[in-house]
């Protein structure tokens, strides 16, 4: 394939280098007046015409001539580059996702117990394999949950389980799940004791009701056991004493003076 | 005596918490009370009802449920879903063990006592096996649809009764199946909107079922058809609690309205061999609601809501009638809450979360957590009693730090013990009243003390039902002793002559208004004052001043839940 001249610039900076040169310039200049004359912006603004401006005057000339050995070193160095920078890019990617691997294995084993615990585990569920055949068993080996409530799994084995934990007793692994569910189970039996004693439907009273019945049977009617309330108009109560306060602190002030 | 000025203190706002269940076990008559705040309390019924033992309780622990098994071992079940096991000797819980089944509304042990059974929120009934030091879980039975509220076992341990809402089953224990569903009815006073919860089952040998409700019936069943054979509509408010007597020929019941009723297996006529069940005596001690009863062989024991344990001796088993087979209530508790430093004139009052330090004249709240023992500390700082669950009172010496010597044991448990300031006497008060002073230089009873044993006690004074929880002495006065149970403080004077039986041992006449003469005659040890009750405390502050710490019941009683309105004519 032929290759053409590259074309010179055609940015402003060529325009002032022009005019800069004076003489050797104005040649061109003149040959070219109608093009340089016009505004830089016009340049960017109308390529087109310009490169076929251009093309007009080196068209008249021979294009430079390069050698088919010239041309095949550049297009394999071309090759080459394109070849390299893909292979860079994979070779990044692939660290990329070697780290990304890493991280997560090393969050999960984070996320696991420490060996030790697992170790014990695991030992004393062997011992216990004769007691409870399969699932023990399974809850060690499919330990890759935050972490485990000892019991949660299986109904039968409960008591092995709860002793099985390892020599030292200090702690107790527990699942944050199953205590919100026991939690809710709890407020839901508290709830129903609450409603069928003392709620809709009973038939309750106070106990100063309870109290003032025989009051208000005697011969001479008594009040009730509790007469006053406490609870009545506390806020002007609080009112009053701030209110109290105040004036006293007022009433200091003006005698001191 | 002389004259004192007394503080009257009133402002101790100590509220017991309602009764939730009882316990009783036959072999070693002992009751086991367990409260709605978590403290499981154990009385001995033969050593005067003293309340021997108290494992302070947690609201995370509060039980629904209490049982005695084989062995003298006490398990108890609650809504946070575990059973535990108490251990009586060291006075601490033994361990808790979660059932898996969510909340547990009941539980009762087998009649041969080796195993367990609990009803659960999730309306399974899991059964335990009990073996020592712990137990197993053996197997679950059918479930049901709703929560089993109670539970009975067939004397045999073969079939079991298990109350839900709205209907019983009756399960068989071999195969874990439900053999018959018995629906209850439902109406209430006319209305059948609310559903009805079965609070109480027991289960007799003859195959009838008992069954207590929420509508106020008490329902008997056949458990081998499957139907209903006679029922009572004895309240107007839930029937919360049933207790059968071992030979099954009495039933006590609690209802919401503080009535307890008794049911009595009697000959339809005189000579005929047919029998019926019969409500024959109610009884009223109780102001909130009775929520559960124990049948001991020759007492009922309720307890409630309105925190009172009653035990009333029930006439006819009862076979000597004396002072025993009187009611007996008891309220206020057995050990002492307060203690008073007597230089500072400080109080420090003891509740279940906290302690109040009150100076009298002023006050100052502070807050942490404490546990109870009986110890005394002679004033000059030598000498250390201790009385633990053994029995006999060691004296240890504190400046050598070794045990000195031991009193001897005495059958009945110490409600009280003091040190004398200058004689270094310990005087220990015991439940059955009876008070000893035994000198720890000279390790053996004192004079007056033998005395006082030969000629024994006032009959008057053998007959208090109210332990001495406090003793005290008068600095400058060594022969002094004074101390105070619930309803009287007493000052011994050990120079005066002792009452024997005929005497009043309580003088209600001012020493001024009689003569010299009749004074001198009259005039004994024991001189006793019930102004102030009931009491909680009192103290020798110091020569002129006593502080005197009364708990009005009333006061408590307006801090209790709501109870059942009861309809009074005219009001």
């Amino acid at each position: 394939m032929v290759q053409l001249r590259p074309r010179a610039s055609r940015t402003p900076a060529s325009a002032s280098a022009m005019v800069d040169e004076g003489q050797p310039a104005s040649e061109q200049e003149a040959e070219h007046g109608l093009l340089l004359g016009q505004p830089s912006s016009g340049a960017a603004a109308e390529p087109l015409e310009e490169d076929e401006d251009w093309d007009d005057e080196f068209d008249d000339e021979a294009p430079e001539e390069l050698t088919f050995a010239s041309a095949q070193a550049e297009a394999r160095e071309e090759e080459r580059r394109v070849r390299e920078t893909v292979r860079r890019d994979k070779t990044l990617l692939k660290e990329k996702r070697k780290r990304r691997e890493e991280l997560f294995i090393e969050q999960k084993k984070r996320k696991l117990l420490p060996d030790t615990i697992l170790e014990k585990l695991t030992t004393a569920s062997q011992t216990d394999i004769k007691k409870s055949p399969g699932k023990l068993n399974k809850v060690n080996l499919q330990k890759k949950e935050e972490e485990c409530e000892k019991g949660s799994d299986s109904k039968k084995p409960k008591v092995q389980k709860v002793q099985s934990i390892g020599q030292n007793k200090s702690y107790l692994a527990l699942r944050l799940k199953d205590q919100d569910l026991r939690d809710s189970r709890q407020q839901a039996a508290k709830a129903f004791i609450q409603n069928s004693l003392y709620g809709p439907g009973t038939n309750r009273t106070t106990v100063n009701k309870f109290l003032s019945l025989d009051n208000k049977r005697l011969p001479v009617k008594k009040a009730a056991a509790q007469f006053l309330s406490n609870g009545w108009g506390t806020q002007k109560k609080q009112n009053a004493k701030r209110f109290k306060r105040r004036w006293m602190v007022r009433k200091m002030k003006t005698s001191k003076k | 005596m002389g004259e004192f000025k007394v503080h009257r203190v009133r402002f101790f706002n100590y509220v017991p918490s309602g009764i939730r269940c009882v316990a009783y076990n036959n072999q070693s008559n002992r009751l086991a009370v367990s409260r709605t705040d978590g403290t499981v309390e154990i009385y001995n019924l033969s050593a005067n009802y003293f309340q021997e033992k108290f494992f302070p309780g947690h609201e995370s622990r509060a039980t629904e449920a209490l049982c005695w098994a084989k062995g003298q071992r006490l398990f108890s079940a609650g809504l946070n879903g575990e059973i535990i096991e108490y251990d009586l000797q060291a006075l601490n819980i033994k361990y808790s063990m979660d059932a898996f089944g969510g909340p547990i509304w009941s539980m009762a042990a087998s009649p041969t006592g080796s195993q367990l059974l609990v009803g659960c929120e999730d309306g399974s009934v899991k059964l335990f096996q009990i073996i020592p030091d712990k137990i197993q879980f053996e197997r679950n039975f059918d479930r049901q649809k709703s929560r089993v509220l109670s539970l009975s076992w067939h004397p045999s341990g073969t079939h079991i009764a298990a109350g839900s809402i709205d209907y019983i089953s009756v399960f068989d224990v071999k195969s874990g199946s439900t053999i018959h569903k018995m629906l209850v009815d439902r109406q209430y006073m006319g209305v059948s909107k609310r559903k009805c919860i079965i609070w109480g089952v027991a289960f007799l040998s003859d195959g009838t079922v008992v069954s207590v409700d929420s509508a106020g019936k008490v329902q008997f069943w056949d458990s081998a058809t499957g139907t209903l054979m006679k029922s009572h509509l004895i309240a107007n408010a839930d029937v919360q609690s049933i207790a059968v007597s071992d030979q099954e020929d009495s039933i006590v019941v609690g209802t919401a309205e503080g009535t307890v009723f008794h049911f009595q297996l009697v000959s339809v006529t005189s000579n005929s061999s047919e029998k019926q069940w019969v409500r024959t005596k109610p009884f009223q001690h109780h102001t909130h609601d009775v929520r559960t009863v124990a049948h001991s062989p020759t007492a009922l024991i309720s307890g409630g809501t309105d925190t009172h344990l009653v035990i009333r001796p029930l006439m006819e088993k009862v076979e000597v009638k004396n002072y025993d087979a009187a009611l007996r209530k008891i309220t206020f508790p057995h050990r002492r809450l307060i203690s008073c430093s007597k230089k500072k004139q400080l109080l420090l009052f003891q509740f279940s979360h906290h302690l109040d330090l009150w100076r009298l004249g002023s006050t100052v709240a502070t807050g942490t957590v404490e546990s109870m023992c009986l110890l005394a500390v002679s004033p000059d700082g030598s000498w250390l009693a201790a009385s633990g669950t053994s029995a006999g009172v060691h004296v240890y010496s504190l400046k050598r730090l070794k045990l000195h010597c031991t009193v001897p044991a005495y059958n009945f448990p110490v409600t009280a013990m003091a040190i004398a300031p200058n004689t270094n006497n310990l005087v220990i008060a015991h439940s059955d009243q009876q008070v000893f002073e035994y000198s720890i230089p000279d390790k053996q009873y004192t004079e007056w003390s033998r005395t006082v044993q030969k000629q024994g006690f006032h009959h008057l004074w053998l007959q208090r039902d109210t332990p001495i929880t406090h003793i005290s002495f008068h600095p400058k006065r060594p022969m002094h002793i004074l101390l105070h149970d619930a309803y009287m403080f007493c000052i011994i004077d050990k120079s005066l002559p002792l009452p024997n039986d005929k005497t009043l041992l309580y003088n209600p006449l001012p020493p001024t208004n009689e003569s010299d003469v009749i004074r001198r005659r009259t005039a004994h040890a024991f001189k006793i004052s019930k102004i102030y009750k009931p009491l909680l405390f009192m103290d020798l502050l110091d020569e002129r001043t006593l502080v005197a710490v009364e708990r009005p019941l009333d006061d408590i009683i307006a801090q209790l839940p709501p109870p059942i309105k009861k309809k009074k004519f005219g009001t």
